[in-house]
């Protein structure tokens, strides 16, 4: 070992460190399972409200990087109007989700808000709309977004069942998201404890490699991974991996 | 490289992770990114990255044709840089390809190729699954110490990306049955919240009364609940009975 | 859902009682402790699987429309095999 505070090679410019988190709950929002559950939510408020001669269309929309998606629908319509809305970038259920209040739009041909997105649904025979948010906690925001094709299509007794329906489901989902947090954490400290041993194992690979004492192996790992900015614990496994091939490559941790 | 690249580039696996119809997708994404990433100076380089899970077919991805006939045929011969680097977890270097003595066999059927530099990195992934980012280049010593790191840096910072992907994709994330499960949940929060509005109670006793109907009609509580969604008669409280 | 005891020293001792009980059935069924989970979860259930797994190891209590679902779940999830 030569211990040199010689860098032989180019210190890559601003390596970025650990990448962002990425929301589990919107992984968990994108799984096949919870859309399977949205779409019963979705068929179930759709088919509770439709009357004869009132068909009502429903589908889920649920924020993605600040971007609405429509994850689940009733049927083909609902998914085409939440797509509709969607690609507007505002309406009535884009507002509710924003606001997170119920928003009740009777008669669209009298209404002068959102008019680009409005003109386009009259024109796909849509007349009222229900939108109804979800209440799922921190970052995860999901609407409820009802269509029908007659003005004051839904009754006081309507809302107040979707209202109901959607509360009963956010427990549902709250207490889904909370659980594969919890999972996650679990998963993320038997990654730690297992960690320990990478890093144990590669000290003890350099020490007998460079025939050096602990506290040198170990500083020769913390620099290495200081100075590349990679996590120790990778820079451990590359070591260990390493140490059993390409004795080249272990070489470049020793300068 | 700017400041932002790590905030770019993080929110660019991320986006197409949550934009990948499925995980072959996603991984040409990944493959694709940073085989764009990795040509720094211009010169030809192309990458493969392979995923092996315990109990699944391998995934493979490249960025380029090339890319990917070489990957095959290492998997056709079940030997070769890639497959060592992927299978022993370890870093595979080959700085004159035509003329290293490991890979005999594999060279004889790719010898028409202009591989000479070949540099096979494990990616760190979970316990059930192996990873290996292969890169490619068409001359001898492309791999200097310089481009190694660099190329050590970008397996490093897919692990995350590609651990979340595994789970995501994997065949359960969730506990055996839940979409099932999910399924009479909705159906029975349904059926809990016009019992709700109907007894103007609270959701405990609105599961209570579903139960109790079950029960007295020697019925499961899905199917209360279906009947009750689909507009039958409410379950009554039964008379007397202490609270 | 992981709520400490708080109702009074005799009901503590029937929720104790019920408890043995319901842990008792629950061996006796034999079935993995997620699959009940996951039915009980399907049936309105609200705790989660780390306090549901306590409960039925007797390490802490649920309230008592929890236990009542799980009693249904157990009984649902045997009656298939018992005809």
């Amino acid at each position: 070992m030569t211990g040199s505070q010689e860098q032989p090679f180019q210190e890559h410019e601003g390596l970025p460190p650990e990448p962002a988190e990425l929301s589990l709950q919107q992984l968990v929002l994108d799984s096949p399972d919870i859309k399977a559950f949205l779409t019963e939510l979705a068929i179930l408020a759709s088919t509770r409200l439709s009357g004869p001669g009132n068909t009502i269309h429903s589908g889920v929309t649920v924020l993605r990087h600040k971007r609405p998606q429509a994850v689940a629908a009733s049927d083909a319509a609902a998914k085409a109007l939440d797509e509709l809305q969607n690609g507007f970038g505002q309406g009535p259920c884009l507002t509710a989700l924003q606001q997170g209040t119920t928003l009740l739009v009777p008669d669209l041909a009298a209404e002068s808000r959102w008019e680009p997105y409005v003109q386009t649904a009259v024109q796909h025979g849509v007349s009222s709309i229900l939108a109804v948010p979800l209440d799922l906690e921190g970052d995860a925001e999901a609407v409820l977004n009802l269509y029908s094709g007659r003005s004051n299509g839904f009754s006081g007794e309507d809302i107040a069942t979707v209202e109901s329906f959607a509360a009963q489901a956010a427990i549902s989902l709250r207490l889904i998201l909370r659980i594969s947090q919890l999972r996650e954490a679990r998963n993320d400290l038997t990654a730690a404890m297992q960690s320990r041993t990478v890093i144990d194992m590669a000290v003890g690979a350099v020490m007998a490699q460079n025939r050096c004492d602990r506290d040198t192996a170990f500083s020769i790992l913390t620099r290495a991974s200081s100075t590349r900015n990679i996590k120790l614990r990778e820079v451990a496994a590359t070591v260990i991996t390493s140490i059993s091939g390409e004795r080249r490559i272990t070489a470049y941790f020793d300068e | 490289m700017a400041g932002n690249s790590a905030l770019t580039t993080a929110n660019e696996y991320q986006d197409l992770l949550l934009d990948s119809p499925g995980f072959p997708e996603f991984l040409l994404g990944l493959a694709t990114i940073t085989a764009s990433r990795l040509r720094g100076d211009g010169s030809p380089l192309e990458c493969s990255i392979t995923v092996e899970r315990d109990g699944a077919p391998s995934t493979v991805a490249c960025s380029s044709e090339e890319g990917h006939k070489l990957d095959e045929t290492q998997y056709a011969l079940d030997a070769g840089p890639c497959l060592t680097a992927l299978r022993g977890q370890r870093t595979v270097l080959v700085n004159d390809f035509p003329n290293d003595d490991r890979w005999g066999q594999y060279l004889d059927l790719i010898a028409e190729d202009d591989v000479h530099s070949v540099l096979a990195v494990p990616i760190v992934t979970a316990p059930a699954s192996k990873a290996a980012l292969n890169c490619y280049a068409r001359t001898m010593h492309a791999f200097d110490p310089a481009v190694v790191v660099l190329i050590y840096y970008h397996a490093a910072s897919m692990s995350r990306i590609l651990r979340l992907a595994l789970r995501l994709h994997a065949p359960e994330v969730f506990p055996d049955g839940l979409r099932a499960a999910l399924k009479s949940r909705a159906l029975v929060d349904a059926a809990v919240s016009l019992v709700m509005l109907q007894t103007r109670g609270g959701r405990d006793d609105a599961l209570g009364l579903l139960q109790i109907a079950a029960t007295s009609s020697n019925r499961r509580v899905q199917e209360i609940a279906r009947e009750i969604v689909d507009g039958g008669s409410f379950p009554v409280p039964p008379m007397g009975r202490q609270r | 859902m992981n709520a400490d005891w708080t109702g009074g020293p005799d009901q503590l001792l029937e929720a104790d009682e019920q408890r043995r009980d319901v842990a008792r059935r629950f061996r006796n069924t034999q079935l993995p402790m997620m699959k009940l989970w996951t039915y009980y979860y399907g049936l309105g259930g609200d705790a989660d699987e780390m306090s549901f797994d306590a409960y039925l190891n007797e390490a802490l209590h649920l309230p008592a429309s929890q236990v009542g679902l799980i009693a249904t779940a157990m009984r649902e999830l045997c009656e298939g095999g018992d005809r």
